[in-house]
């Protein structure tokens, strides 16, 4: 019979049978990684808000408005904060969308915008370089993470109330 | 699934809030993932998982899980598959210093598709890290494991192929043999997922399926001929799709094919690559199935009470990724999510509507009907000559030779298949740098800076041209980001057609201009 072994495939051992005892390869239970969040849920309690969507009607004076949005943006996420306790920061929430501007200054955010702006389009430009160039004193994970985190998310809620149609596809980095 | 239709498998999952608490549901995450940057213009964006992760912690589906950060990979984890060399030069290549590295970046393919960009090392340690974990997770006896970071189908044991540089899906699948004699490996990423068929091809214990766009298109295998070689006969399948599949017709496929899969090999664990450009507007893709489609396939095999791991893959629009994978997260937990999205960090993405499903094109369907009735035929033709795998985990199998077999002697159908066998091929010729794909007689030609592998006839393997191409050795292969020159009319807006060169998408200078 062959072995079938090629340079390519996979070395797979011959099965013997299910390993009686736990867990043997002590080595591989490192993998089973840091628990960030276990839940301790209550199945009633949780039915009635997992999946649920947003509500139909907000008393904002603007519905829909970029700013109508933020305020619910940060309500959520202050729901979410009392929800995960510290997980919510283990998870990187603290990071994510406008917290991403915690360490920027607002020339810095100003100076940002005006690279990209100068350096359309983008398929033209390496707009990305010419940031890193700028911002000598920032990681570039934290010009990426500012990128995605405020500016592109900036530029589409912009896109997504202008009467402009604008390409479908707004991955255009 | 109600307890009484456990195990009989193919039935739709009800949702029901208390059938969570049958699937133990872990899921691992790394807050780190979303800042890998694969360089500007590259469609590739690990951000979509964190987008991902922002949506669904919103819709309340954490409170369900268990959510677990992923320990990296080690070298030696990932050399269980892949080649020393090649990770010692993962591990050592940067940015700044991919210049030292011109040899290698060719001979493992890196620098273009697969480009060099800060913490490469690092993402490969932690997406590997995470499925390995998932495959742990399972062993240790949970339902459904998720990794939204793996499912890196294309890496192979040598080098680096359309975005993946370590193949998780390999390790994970390794790992899961340790606890279960079968595994099964289903895949619906738009690409073939080659890397896997590859590594488990020669092997019984692995069954992998794969249903992929097949035909000028990246990667250029999975032609429904190659099933699979030695003891893995009959243990790989491969559907080969066209453009514009709808979720009808995928159904129409996928479903009576899983069911004849699970039946005749019964596997101990399942492992689904859940790559979303198979999504409708996919940046890349040319399928249009809804979300609601592609995740049905998730219900399917959840439905049969095994073993689950769930995986990424390919996926570049990237709002949709995000709702895809929020919504099969809410599947695995047996848990429906409503329409109308919560807002999130990441609300605006989903603008201007801010709901998770959204509508397939009315893009024309290039599947008839008899196409996809003949595929399905001889796919379950070929089942049909498994064994039934024994109910009982210790039984042996029986040997191949109880297998019928044509004339193995005559000649060896256990080649890929390769419509050109007979064409005489000059494939001393210096292989271009794009061309991966190993020529058609049965030698695997490796880049021209490494040396010529080759094997006995039976050890041998030869990659599959695509039906119907009249691609010559020195053609080259296309890029995955690349449309093909016949690109059909749906390809993405301003994507111009180059008819040879695999450049990056053409409205976009080159890529990873050298520094």
């Amino acid at each position: 019979m062959q072995s079938g072994h090629t340079a390519e495939n996979a070395d797979i051992p011959e099965w013997i049978g299910k390993p009686t005892s736990p867990y043997e390869d002590q080595d591989m239970l490192r993998f089973l990684g840091e628990p960030v969040l276990i839940p301790k849920y209550n199945e009633d309690f949780c039915a009635a808000t997992v999946g649920k969507g947003r509500p139909d009607k907000c008393n904002c004076s603007l519905p829909g408005s970029i700013s109508c949005i933020r305020v619910h943006v940060e309500d959520k996420k202050t729901e979410l904060k009392r929800e995960l306790d510290l997980s919510y920061y283990a998870m990187g929430f603290g990071q994510c969308g406008e917290d991403a501007t915690v360490t920027w200054t607002k020339d810095e955010e100003k100076k940002f915008e005006t690279i990209i702006q100068q350096n359309q389009p983008s398929s033209k430009y390496q707009f990305f370089d010419k940031l890193i160039a700028a911002f000598p004193s920032k990681s570039k994970r934290a010009i990426v993470s500012y990128y995605y985190n405020v500016f592109e998310l900036r530029r589409i809620a912009l896109q997504n109330r202008s009467q402009v149609v604008h390409d479908v596809d707004n991955d255009d980095d | 699934m109600d307890p009484s239709s456990a195990g009989a498998g193919g039935n739709s999952l009800t949702s029901v809030g208390a059938d969570a608490q049958k699937r133990r549901v872990c899921y691992f995450y790394d807050p780190e993932v979303g800042n890998y940057y694969y360089g500007q213009g590259h469609p590739m964006k690990p951000h979509r998982v964190r987008m991902t992760h922002s949506l669904l912690a919103h819709y309340g589906l954490l409170d369900r899980m268990q959510v677990f950060r992923p320990h990296p990979a080690r070298d030696r984890d990932l050399c269980r598959f892949h080649a020393d060399d090649y990770i010692a030069f993962l591990r050592a290549v940067t940015p700044e210093t991919q210049h030292e590295h011109i040899r290698s970046l060719k001979r493992f393919n890196v620098g273009e598709d697969c480009p060099v960009f800060d913490g490469l090392y690092t993402y490969c340690q932690t997406y590997a890290g995470a499925s390995v974990g998932g495959a742990v997770k399972l062993n240790h006896g949970h339902d459904i494991a998720i990794n939204w970071s793996g499912g890196l189908h294309h890496a192979k044991k040598c080098e680096a192929s359309g975005f993946c540089y370590v193949n998780d899906i390999v390790l994970a699948i390794l790992e899961l043999l340790k606890y279960q004699e079968r595994v099964l490996y289903v895949d619906i990423d738009i690409h073939h997922g080659d890397g896997v068929e590859e590594a488990f091809y020669t092997t019984n214990r692995v069954m992998t399926v794969s249903f992929h766009k097949f035909g000028d298109y990246f990667p250029g295998t999975g032609d429904i001929r190659d099933i699979g070689y030695s003891e893995g006969k009959y243990y790989c399948l491969n559907v080969p799709l066209d453009d514009g599949i709808d979720d009808e017709s995928y159904l129409f496929i996928f479903k009576p094919i899983m069911s004849k899969v699970m039946e005749m090999f019964r596997p101990g664990a399942v492992v689904l690559q859940c790559g979303a450009d198979s999504l409708s507007g996919d940046r890349l893709g040319c399928f249009n199935l809804s979300i609601k489609g592609h995740a049905e396939c998730v219900k399917f095999m959840r439905s049969f009470n095994v073993p689950l791991l769930l995986l990424g893959g390919g996926g570049y629009t990237i709002r949709n990724v995000a709702r895809c994978w929020c919504y099969e997260t809410g599947v695995a937990l047996g848990q429906e999510i409503e329409d109308k999205m919560p807002v999130s960090e990441y609300y605006e993405y989903f603008g201007p509507d801010y709901t998770i499903h959204v509508a397939p094109s009315n893009m024309e369907n290039k599947n008839t009907h008899q196409q996809l009735q003949d595929i399905k035929c001889k796919i379950v033709d070929n089942l049909s000559k498994l064994q039934h795998a024994p109910s009982v985990q210790f039984q042996e199998r029986a040997p191949e030779t109880t297998l019928p077999e044509p004339d193995e002697d005559q000649e060896d159908p256990d080649e890929r298949h390769d419509p050109d066998s007979d064409m005489e091929l000059d494939y001393h010729k210096p292989l271009e740098d794009s061309a991966r794909r190993s020529l058609i007689d049965g030698t695997r030609v490796k880049r021209e800076f490494s040396e010529m592998e080759t094997k006995d006839q039976h050890g041998s393997r030869v990659t599959t041209e695509p039906r119907g191409a009249e691609h010559m050795a020195e053609d080259i292969g296309p890029s995955k980001q690349t449309p093909p020159a016949d690109a059909n009319a749906y390809a993405p807006v301003g994507v111009k057609t180059e008819p040879e060169r695999a450049t990056k998408v053409p409205d976009t200078p080159a890529m990873n201009q050298k520094p």
